[in-house]
């Protein structure tokens, strides 16, 4: 997972994830798929990391609001935290474009891409405490936020498989179960493989159905 | 009315084992996970349903009427944002769960007081012409409704944890 580019003018403000791998085999509909639940994924972790003050982005934090802020904050019915949230304006405005190899998060053609800039500082430009909620280039997201986003795309090219029946009734051994599941799974790692199987109902069915489920490790 | 949304499983062609799966210590993980993660998302302003993105602001910044809700009980500590539909927690509290044969209901359920149910639909479906209150779901009720990616991904590790577990019963029990 890469961020590839960012972008910031007065109304846009974009980073440019690229995540699917360069040889992924999925029709259009499974490729979309992925890039719009890893979208959406971020969305949400974006906006519930932001929403404790946090930043989503590994190595980054959010320094403290100001005494005089924080007072001032409070006074308005707010808490007295940098969650970046006073009138909500700019944390509806977030938003996300799909791409070719992955997703834009950010701003697109919002006024509000300025506040973002704020707390971002991609244009460099910005004299508020860094509270960086979109990563830069060269930047990552935490890492249990990229482990899911790997997970996300395992389990749909997964669920593109069909397994038949005849494929899986004459394994004896464990051996041959997994001569055929590397067969099934050409591009998977076994712990790929154990993964995606164990998160589908479907799949677990399956193998159990054929009392396979015992090699599945 | 209660507000509840059934979480469940189609077990046809499941073996005893797989039905191991979906056992009563499962059931209630599960439930409290998905409980949990309401409660979190809500307490950000997020609806935990999919496609809902963040609630609507509360009438006093909707409608920019310093005397519309969350006044008075700004006074009390209320906050303007974020919308966490949170003012004394008896809804969130009320949150709970039971089984059913084929998985589990969560939600707002029939025993819980008039008024929580009344406040949990008025929030799920909203009644902006009758009380002014935009529909902010936390539930999804309706037929192929889902939960946000975030709390699928939650469901789908409870599930690989649990199909770990019974491989490694099964291959104990094996020698």
């Amino acid at each position: 997972m890469e961020v590839k580019k960012t972008n910031v003018n007065s109304k846009n403000i974009w980073s440019e994830i690229e995540f699917l791998p360069p040889d992924i085999e999925a029709d259009e509909s499974t490729l979309n798929k992925i890039k719009t639940q890893v979208a959406e994924y971020l969305l949400e972790q974006t906006l519930l990391n932001v929403g404790e003050a946090k930043s989503p982005v590994s190595g980054e934090s959010f320094p403290g609001l100001s005494k005089e802020y924080k007072k001032f904050k409070i006074s308005e019915s707010r808490p007295g935290v940098a969650n970046l949230e006073f009138t909500g304006d700019m944390l509806d405005d977030l938003s996300y474009e799909l791409t070719e190899t992955g997703v834009r998060i950010g701003f697109f053609g919002t006024k509000e891409a300025e506040k973002a800039d704020g707390h971002n500082n991609f244009s460099g430009q910005s004299e508020l405490p860094k509270r960086r909620f979109l990563p830069e280039k060269g930047q990552n997201y935490k890492l249990e936020i990229e482990k899911q986003i790997s997970r996300i795309i395992t389990d749909n090219l997964g669920s593109q498989i069909t397994i038949s029946d005849s494929t899986l009734e004459d394994v004896g051994t464990k051996a041959e179960f997994w001569e055929v599941m590397t067969d099934i799974f050409p591009s998977f790692t076994r712990a790929q493989i154990v993964g995606a199987v164990s998160r589908s109902f479907g799949l677990t069915n399956k193998l159990a159905k054929f009392d396979l489920l015992k090699y599945l490790e | 009315m209660a507000v509840k949304t059934k979480v469940m499983v189609n077990l046809k062609d499941s073996e005893a084992l797989v039905k191991e799966l979906f056992n009563r210590s499962f059931s209630r993980k599960l439930a409290e996970t998905i409980i949990t993660e309401i409660k979190d998302f809500t307490s950000k302003g997020l609806s935990p349903v999919e496609g809902q993105g963040r609630f609507d602001a509360y009438a006093l910044q909707r409608d920019n009427d310093k005397r519309k809700y969350p006044y008075p009980h700004t006074n009390s500590g209320k906050n303007i944002r974020p919308v966490n539909l949170r003012l004394s927690g008896e809804l969130m509290e009320a949150l709970s769960f039971t089984e059913v044969k084929d998985g589990v209901l969560i939600g707002i359920l029939p025993q819980a007081k008039d008024e929580i149910k009344k406040r949990a639909e008025a929030h799920n479906e909203g009644t902006l012409e009758n009380r002014n209150v935009p529909q902010r779901r936390f539930i999804p009720t309706k037929r192929d409704e889902k939960f946000v990616v975030s709390i699928e991904r939650k469901i789908k590790a409870l599930f690989e944890m649990q199909v770990k577990e019974i491989i490694k019963k099964m291959n104990n029990k094996g020698g």
